[in-house]
């Protein structure tokens, strides 16, 4: 009977107690301890609910108790002692700890307000600081679900000449690698294809990986059933993942049997375990198939090939014992060099490789991110301690006088201090544990708007995460709780009793200033974060990205190779595709295009032509599509003609641009350029016309310059073609009558990744409205507390000055002029906390920048808005005390007492 | 049983530990197996957390009064592969004779005052 999830959970825990057991005592007596747990919870089966119910609780105090008596003595627990045990000394340094922590509960239920505002206020801070950390820990701290992760690295390949930083490498290279780098204990490549599912009643495009047979053995996975791929392997041997095989299978036995892709059959060796995922830069998240390369490829050699066309391996390796980093980049460097040498296109690319730990190319997108979030909201929690510290400062003032009577009566500053502390601490306590329950809902939250965008791991509180939360806890007693506590027990002991209920100590009074400046310049900075983020949204959706994406639908199809003769065969059945969708109701036009602006793929390859040829060559993206995607797309032509009866092989459309930048001040159609779009060799096109930029890729960046050629007597096998509607009415409400109109031209091939254009548009600026959504809570959270902040502190001195306020009253000062006084001094404040904060807001968000779009870090308008905003709070919270302040009673402030 | 001078009347043994030196006086045991045998003989009035079993057998092991041995010839090593035995030493065995002598001179004292019948356990 394996444990359930209450009995993993006590099992966790206890293991948890042991750490802090004496080590010989763990290494000697660990595991027999846990086999005697195992054995009583297999004896528990027989036994009544209320035994179950109390059984880990039992085990639980047990070892607790056992461990807190190794703890607290060394000496020989065997022995009883025959006159009774021993009675702790008073004054022993526990027993008055325990009579501090009551007296302390007592003092802080006699006062809820305080209590609950401050619980409360730490509980924002706390929680909000575990929600981010739980995000942190899950996606950059946690080691990736392999085997020894750390020495496990990415290879990539990019090219220096053509400004490519990350890009796929070809087997050649690999074999490369393997021969001459000493420090890969072991070295696999994979590469992603898309194929249709067939065999079943409705197919499914799924996403195949074709794998080096080493691949699971180097990072240590092996399959939940059956197993993994051995060398020797021939093609159309394959594993599925645990999702496909529970989605398309129902979990069946499918081992020794045959899975259709593409109507070819596949023999299954193997199931992955569940979750398993290839995590790369270059990878999508989930891969449902895992195959040994096929023979129709190159001829089956996948290793084989070389050259920049043949680059589409991404590569996974596991560094040697004793070799470092430093040395594989080294290594790989000589490699690249070497191949350099040998082949021409690579030495005209500037090819070297990408060697980097495979964490860092895991986390590479979210880190910046993550790590200014977590900045904020560790700002944040300083507002929030610093709101608390003022509020203990004025409670510790009030109880000066009680300090005062101890000190007095003989006891020491060090009894003083563990007094307040004990109160500290139980505030403290309250706080983490609200905290906590804060920080896991938000952490749910995070996870479900999936923070991390490559399928983030589980956000769950672990020890970790619960370590951190103690860590903040104790962070918040020293930072709230000592200072006031080190300074009412100084001035406990040298004022006279009487003096005591007087005003506030200057030292004090200052502190109480010091604090507010410092949370509203704290505030100020975030604010300042918040505002560039909005500014750079609203940027981001004024961007025109040069295609009209509103009301387009599109999907993919991708036709097997093994059925269909490319090119005439493709071609016709995208031909007949786009007459058959045409004809639907509510279709205004189709056009098919390879890669899709704005979906995260792309192609990119040189061109020479015109003024280029004179310099270094130009990179740009290519495209491939049908004759209507400009129309469908709603790309603007400029010049000349787009694709019409010429033979489709000769000519190109090119972007503007590229026009520019090969002509300038010339008409670019009828000009010739040299491109390779097919991995040939370079040939010559001839431009037929100009159309307009368009944003493929990242809509923060300019646009790339385009070449488009025409699809037809290219069009492609085993890879998705992306089909563009433009539609009348709702995008989405067509897809089944695509799909039935699909599946009637050839029932195994099924229509995939449906959607709007106008979703990928949300999808694309979700990191941004993301961030930009949490940063704005923290900066109101750090607003309202240094609004509080200021208002309490504002309270209080015109509670303190009250005498004074009524002596001025009393000779004649205007109401007017009371209120003028109080709210100068407020001012004077919060104008010093906005000038400091704008200056620390100058030197922070300079680390926004790469989330910052058509907005500078610097830009003026936001600071002005957040100063503005920041003022008007700051007179806020300081009318209600000033108002009060023109309201005292001169009768009764000046009555002697 | 004439070892009176050895005996220290302040030194009495914790009834965990009493109990754990009866239970390997008859042979060795593995940690389960002492508290099975303990709760059996006490009909169930003395049950032994895990923890509190272990931290006793472990002061034991470091006063040197039992000591890990082999597991007996007749036991299958199983799936208990991290079971050790514990066996009395010396020094084990001349603590649990103090004891015994210590409690059976009390249980003469109170008999020679009539305080217990010896027929019926109370």
């Amino acid at each position: 009977m394996p444990p359930n999830r209450r009995e993993r959970l006590g099992i966790r825990l206890v293991g948890f107690v042991l750490r802090f057991f004496p080590d010989d005592f763990r290494r000697n007596h660990a595991s027999e301890l846990f086999e005697f747990i195992e054995a009583e919870r297999l004896r528990l089966g027989g036994a009544g609910p209320v035994a179950r119910l109390l059984f880990w609780p039992r085990i639980l105090v047990d070892t607790v108790r056992t461990c807190l008596r190794l703890r607290a003595d060394g000496a020989t627990h065997l022995l009883g002692r025959p006159r009774g045990g021993r009675i702790r000394a008073r004054g022993q340094p526990l027993a008055s700890v325990w009579s501090d922590l009551r007296y302390a509960w007592r003092a802080l239920r006699a006062a809820p307000v305080f209590s609950c505002v401050v619980v409360v206020t730490l509980g924002l801070g706390i929680g909000m600081n575990t929600a981010i950390f739980s995000a942190v820990n899950a996606v950059l701290l946690q080691p990736l679900p392999y085997d020894r992760p750390e020495t496990l690295v990415s290879i990539a390949a990019r090219y220096v000449s053509d400004d490519v930083d990350y890009t796929h490498f070809a087997g050649r290279d690999l074999i490369s690698m393997k021969e001459r780098v000493a420090g890969l204990a072991e070295l696999a490549a994979v590469t992603p294809i898309r194929q249709n599912l067939t065999g079943s009643e409705t197919p499914e495009q799924v996403r195949v990986g074709w794998v080096s047979t080493n691949l699971f053995q180097l990072l240590g996975v092996t399959p939940s059933f059956g197993r993994g791929f051995v060398d020797g392997d021939p093609p159309g041997t394959a594993m599925l993942s645990y999702e496909l095989w529970q989605r398309g299978f129902g979990g069946d036995d499918v081992l020794g049997t045959t899975v259709q892709l593409d109507g070819y059959p596949y023999n299954i060796v193997g199931i992955m375990p569940r979750g398993f995922q290839l995590r790369h830069r270059l990878l999508p998240a989930q891969l449902d198939i895992w195959k040994v390369p096929d023979t129709w490829w190159q001829n089956g050699d996948i290793w084989g090939a070389e050259g920049v066309e043949y680059s589409i391996l991404r590569g996974f390796g596991r560094m040697a014992p004793g070799s470092s980093i430093e040395a594989l980049r080294e290594s790989m460097r000589q490699v690249a060099a070497d191949l350099r040498q040998r082949v021409p296109a690579y030495a005209e690319a500037g090819l070297d490789f990408v060697v980097e730990p495979l964490h860092d190319g895991v986390v590479h997108e979210v880190r910046g991110t993550l790590l200014l979030l977590f900045a904020a909201v560790g700002f944040v929690l300083l507002i929030a301690c610093a709101n608390v510290m003022n509020l203990m400062l004025v409670r510790s003032q009030s109880r000066s006088g009680e300090l005062a009577l101890r000190v007095a009566l003989g006891c020491s500053r060090l009894r003083v201090i563990q007094l307040l502390l004990a109160e500290s601490f139980m505030l403290a306590v309250g706080g983490t544990v609200l905290g906590l329950g804060l920080g896991r809902a938000g952490s749910r939250f995070l996870q479900w708007v999936n923070l991390g965008s490559a399928g983030p791991p589980d956000f769950s509180s672990d020890g970790t995460v619960l370590a951190f939360a103690a860590g903040v806890c104790v962070l918040c007693i020293l930072l709230f709780g000592l200072v006031p506590a080190l300074g009412a027990s100084r001035g406990a002991g040298n004022r006279p009793l009487a003096a005591v209920r007087g005003g506030a100590g200057i030292a004090r009074q200052r502190l109480n200033r010091t604090l507010v400046v410092a949370q509203i310049a704290l505030s100020i900075v975030l604010l300042t974060g918040a505002g560039l983020l909005t500014a750079s949204l609203v940027a981001l959706h004024k961007i025109q990205p040069g295609f009209d994406y509103h009301g387009l639908l599109t999907f993919t199809v991708s036709l097997p190779g093994t059925r269909y003769e490319r090119p005439l065969e493709t071609d016709a059945f995208l031909q007949r595709l786009e007459e058959r969708i045409e004809t639907l109701p509510g279709v205004a036009s189709v056009g098919v295009i390879w890669p899709m602006p704005l979906t995260g793929r792309s192609w990119s390859s040189v061109y020479m032509a015109g003024r280029v040829d004179e310099g270094a060559r130009a990179y740009a993206g290519y495209r491939v599509g049908t004759p209507s995607m400009f129309e469908t797309l709603g790309i603007r032509p400029l010049d000349g003609a787009t694709f019409g009866s010429r033979d489709p092989l000769e000519v190109v459309v090119v972007s503007k641009s590229v026009a520019e930048r090969a002509w300038p001040g010339q008409r670019a159609v009828g000009k010739t350029l040299t491109a390779d779009p097919w991995g040939g060799g370079f040939r010559s096109f001839e431009v037929i016309g100009v159309v307009d930029d368009v944003k493929f890729g990242d809509l923060r960046l300019p646009a790339e310059e385009t070449l488009y050629f025409d699809s037809k007597g290219w069009s492609w096998t085993d890879w998705e073609m992306n089909v563009a509607v433009r539609t009348e009415g709702s995008p989405e409400s067509l897809i089944p009558a695509i799909r039935a109109e699909l599946l009637t031209l050839d029932p195994e091939i099924p229509i995939a990744d449906a959607q709007s254009m106008d979703s990928y548009v949300t999808q694309l600026m979700g990191t941004n409205r993301l961030a930009l959504f949490l940063l704005g809570c923290f900066a109101g959270v750090a607003l309202v507390l240094a609004g509080i902040g200021l208002y309490g502190v504002m309270s209080y001195t015109v509670n303190q000055r009250q005498r004074e306020l009524g002596i001025r009253l009393a000779l004649g000062s205007e109401r007017r002029d009371i209120l003028a006084l109080v709210l100068g001094h407020g001012l004077v404040l919060t104008v010093a906390g906005v000038a400091l904060g704008l200056v620390g807001a100058v030197l922070l968000t300079r680390f926004l920048e790469n989330l910052l779009v058509e907005t500078t870090a610097t830009d003026p308008a936001t600071f002005v808005a957040v100063t503005f905003l920041l003022l008007t709070t700051g007179l806020t919270a300081c009318y209600v005390p000033a108002r009060r302040a023109t309201r005292v009673n001169v009768a009764h402030v000046l009555r002697p007492e | 049983m004439t070892t009176r001078e050895a005996v220290n009347p302040r030194q009495i043994l914790t009834p965990v530990a009493l109990h754990i030196l009866l239970s390997l006086a008859d042979g060795e045991r593995h940690g389960y197996g002492i508290k099975l045998e303990v709760e059996d003989r006490t009909r169930g009035s003395l049950t032994l957390g895990p923890a509190t079993l272990y931290e006793a057998i472990h002061r034991m092991e470091k006063a040197g009064w039992i000591e890990v041995t082999d597991p007996p010839p007749n036991e299958s090593p199983g799936r208990g592969n991290h079971r050790k035995y514990y066996c009395l030493t010396t020094e084990g065995r001349r603590q649990l004779h103090a004891e015994l002598h210590r409690l059976n001179e009390i249980v003469r004292f109170a008999k020679s005052k009539k305080l217990f019948s010896e027929s019926r356990p109370s």
